[in-house]
């Protein structure tokens, strides 16, 4: 297969350069970093004025001697990543980290990452694993608590009217995402899915002042283009955590164009906006255990099984890939449940097993390319 | 005289009574589920999910004791079998009353409804001690069926026989996010597979925060809710006040128990002393779970006013921690036989609480649901990692240990994620650790011997053990 090849905007090079023009923009601003490593964590309370939040990511972290002595070999490589890419810089390389008790994978990279560098600011947030008034009571205490601690740590202030700006940037980041992803619906998009991770990803790397300029010129640029490619068919890609567009392109070599998604470094990150509640940090508790919920949330497969039947159905894709990552609870028992439930509704489903770092693609490739065929493509 | 104490004064006899008590308990089982089943045109329910064999468990943990620890032995494990065969018996005439629950969530309001609570675990935890082909069987149901073959493996042989359709059906399913991933991840396709409404309790990940305190009981109030639909009634507050007062009186002697076994020479040990508490799992709150933590806390106090440890000669003393390896069930034998150790504590038994004040209606629930949210293991793994050490190193100083073991279960991502931070910590305290890697139900993992040679070699190079 050729490589793509875009007609009007490289997006590779867009992504990377935004992020060092961002990147640097950000350090003369003085603005100070967060990383973060789960969808849960409000992206609102870490982007007011002098905090930009940072979705973790290191897909290039290949070997994880360090941290595997701290978590198990057991633990996802995802978490493991994480934690060798920390303890390998600079104590300064980011300002603080920001963690839920999403899963039992980061409730440890938490305790290991305390116990191995003790971080000036490292906090834990107590999500709930359900939706009703007294969860997201306890959600906006949580939140309350760390903004808090942000207030008292960076001596930044975090009013309403600081939470309120940040929403409605966030809310904007969202918007133009969305955008950007309904344009995927067509039959020729002008983006592929690997462009699309490149874009998210860099989304959730900057301040929001940097990339939302950038994703609204981005949108006009590939407005009225298309992917010079032919791709074989149509697929939705959903399951772990995922952030490295490599991934997406390995499946996207084989012919299988990745029209739409179903994983928290995706679409589950950036659909639905924070409404417009009175007290900022009610609305920002109300959207995020409103969202799309990852499978760690309770009661909530049908929903979330409906919505990727939904987006299935609207983006006109012929298969679904589950790719799960090795170890993870939550997305390996629950991805089986999704592979035999759409199988049922008729849908063609390939599921993947994957570490964090990339790896094995000629026998990722030959069971895409299996998949492909069984579906007559 | 009860028969039990004319059994007594023969020990070889204690054995064979327990073997027909619990052969002619079986026999009941089966004609009451039979004669049931005939009568609504149904097929009946197969209670002999791994063959009967739970009865060389008798064998295997009395071999050699003293005839009062047969005796507790015995008893303790015929009051697990008379509880089984109630519970099938109630279910028998009753379907539409069993309730499933997850091990880790205390059922005092379960049973203070009426209602037949059955512990989803419980048959499978036994299936590795006394059938591991059955467990092995299971596991590979549970993978074939495409569920990682890395998630826990006591959630596999659990799933296994649910997708079998072993376990008697539910009318309804009650679990929560305790203790881990896998055990909450498991219940999505056994309600797919049981299809009967859920009730998943949210418990915080602190429960130790002050704030967890009023979540969790809101959350217990919306279960019981739930429970009172099923049951057609609502919870009666003076039934749970004497399920209530019932598990004080256990919890009594259970303390009691703890601190007899704080002296030197312990006189408790062996499999008795976390056996008996499985009696909080499966029978809280019931004359038959006084009764089995009665049974243990008289031999210990015979010992004790004797001056008599359990073992002829105690050396050294243990702290279990961790999970258990279900799969070398006469661990605690050996390590008695072989080295004079003698376990003095262990995490899954460690259900420390104040006693539930029933006074009144609010405080007897604000004690129940503080039982609830903070049952063994899960009060350690939930929350920061201080959970998980703080029990620990206090218990080695009170029960004046002598090592920690502790029981590495290779799926168990929580704790093994805590290894190095346990090491280090052990080490700078001067605590031996030995870190005993197996799988808590797949005995193909690590054998019995593996897991015994583990424990030998640490004994000779670190214990400097004869």
């Amino acid at each position: 297969m050729t490589p793509v090849v875009r007609e009007s905007v490289d997006i590779a090079s867009w992504a990377e350069r935004l992020v060092a023009n961002g990147e640097d923009r950000a350090r003369k601003e003085g603005l100070r970093r967060i990383a973060y490593f789960c969808s849960y964590v409000p992206e609102e309370i870490l982007s007011i004025p002098g905090l930009y939040a940072y979705r973790m990511h290191a897909p290039n972290t290949i070997t994880t001697e360090t941290a595997d002595s701290y978590l198990g070999l057991f633990n996802c490589s995802y978490t493991r990543a994480m934690l060798e890419t920390i303890l390998e810089r600079e104590s300064d390389w980011m300002d603080g980290f920001v963690f839920t008790a999403g899963c039992d994978h980061l409730r440890r990279l938490y305790d290991n990452l305390l116990y191995a560098a003790n971080p000036p600011f490292c906090r834990i947030l107590g999500i709930p694993y359900k939706n009703h008034s007294d969860a997201r009571e306890w959600y906006v205490e949580e939140l309350s608590l760390l903004r808090d601690g942000l207030e008292e740590h960076f001596g930044l202030p975090v009013r309403d009217e600081e939470l309120r700006g940040a929403i409605e940037a966030c809310n904007e980041n969202r918007r133009l995402l969305s955008s950007l992803n309904e344009l995927r619906k067509r039959e020729n998009p002008p983006i592929s899915g690997e462009d699309m991770q490149r874009i998210v990803v860099a989304s959730f790397s900057l301040p929001k002042s940097v990339v939302n300029p950038a994703l609204a010129d981005l949108i006009e640029q590939v407005e009225g283009t298309g992917l010079d490619q032919k791709f074989r068919s149509r697929v939705l890609l959903m399951g772990s955590q995922l952030d490295d567009p490599a991934y997406v392109r390995v499946i996207e070599e084989t012919g299988a164009l990745v029209v739409a998604d179903g994983y928290c470094f995706g679409s589950l990150q950036y659909e639905q906006a924070v409404g417009s509640d009175s007290d900022p940090l009610t609305a920002i508790s109300q959207r995020y255990l409103a969202k799309i919920p990852c499978p760690r949330m309770f009661d909530a497969y049908p929903g979330r099984y409906d919505r990727i039947v939904e987006v299935a159905r609207e983006f006109g894709v012929q298969g679904i890939i589950i790719q799960t990552m090795k170890f993870c609870d939550c997305w390996g028992i629950e991805g089986n449940v999704f592979l035999n439930n759409l199988r049922e509704e008729g849908f063609p489903v390939l599921r993947l097993e994957r570490e964090y770092a990339l790896g094995g693609v000629g026998q990722m490739k030959t069971r895409i390319q299996a998949f492909l065929e069984s579906m007559g493509c | 005289m009860a028969l039990i104490d004319y059994v007594k004064r023969f020990p070889r006899a204690i054995y064979p009574y327990y073997y027909t008590r619990s052969f002619v308990q079986g026999l009941r089982a089966m004609a009451v589920i039979h004669y049931h089943a005939w009568k609504r045109g149904e097929k009946p329910f197969d209670p002999n999910m791994i063959k009967n064999r739970e009865r060389d468990l008798f064998k295997l943990w009395m071999e050699g004791r003293p005839p009062d620890y047969q005796v507790a032995i015995g008893e303790a494990l015929a009051l697990s079998v008379d509880h089984y065969v109630d519970i099938f018996c109630r279910m028998a005439r009753d379907p539409d009353r069993l309730i499933w629950y997850e091990d880790v969530i205390p059922p005092e309001i379960i049973q203070a409804m009426d209602l037949i609570p059955f512990m989803v675990e419980g048959i499978p935890g036994m299936a590795p001690m006394v059938a591991p082909e059955e467990a092995h069987h299971f596991i590979d149901v549970a993978e074939n069926a495409g569920y990682p073959a890395d998630i826990c493996s006591m959630p596999k042989v659990t799933l296994g026989m649910v997708l079998e359709g072993l376990l008697p059906p539910p009318r309804a399913l009650i679990c929560s996010n305790s203790p881990c991933d896998s055990g909450m991840s498991s219940y999505l396709p056994i309600q797919q597979e049981v299809d009967v409404p859920v009730f998943r309790v949210d418990f915080p990940w602190d429960v130790y925060e002050p704030r967890a305190k009023e979540y969790c009981l809101k959350e217990i109030e919306r279960m019981i809710l739930f429970l009172e639909e099923i049951a057609g009634h609502p919870l009666d507050m003076d039934r749970l006040r004497d399920v209530c007062e019932m598990r004080n009186r256990m919890q009594k002697a259970t303390l009691e128990l703890w601190e007899l076994m704080k002296n030197k020479p312990s006189p408790m040990g062996g499999m008795l002393h976390p056996l008996s508490h499985t009696a909080y799992q499966v029978c809280p709150g019931t004359a038959m779970g006084v009764r089995i933590i009665e049974e243990v806390l008289k031999v210990a106090k015979a010992n004790h006013r004797e001056g008599r440890g359990l073992v002829p000669e105690e050396k050294y003393r243990a702290i279990m921690w961790g999970a258990f390896p279900v799969t070398a069930p006469d661990l605690y034998e050996w390590l008695e036989n072989e080295y004079g150790m003698v376990t003095v504590m262990v995490m899954l038994t460690y259900d420390h609480h104040p006693l539930i004040d029933t006074s009144s209606e609010a405080s007897m629930m604000r004690d129940l649901v503080e039982i609830m949210a903070k049952p063994p293991m899960a009060r350690h793994t939930r929350g920061p990692v201080e959970n998980f050490l703080g029990d620990l190193f206090r218990l080695y100083e009170d029960y004046q240990a002598d090592l920690v073991i502790m029981g590495a279960h290779q799926s168990c991502k929580n704790m093994r994620a805590v290894l190095r931070i346990l090491r280090e910590s052990c080490r700078h305290r001067d605590i031996p650790l030995l870190i005993l890697d197996h799988d808590v139900f797949d005995a193909r993992v690590v054998s019995p011997e593996g897991i015994k040679r583990q424990v030998s070699d640490f004994m000779d190079t670190v214990m400097g053990a004869d």
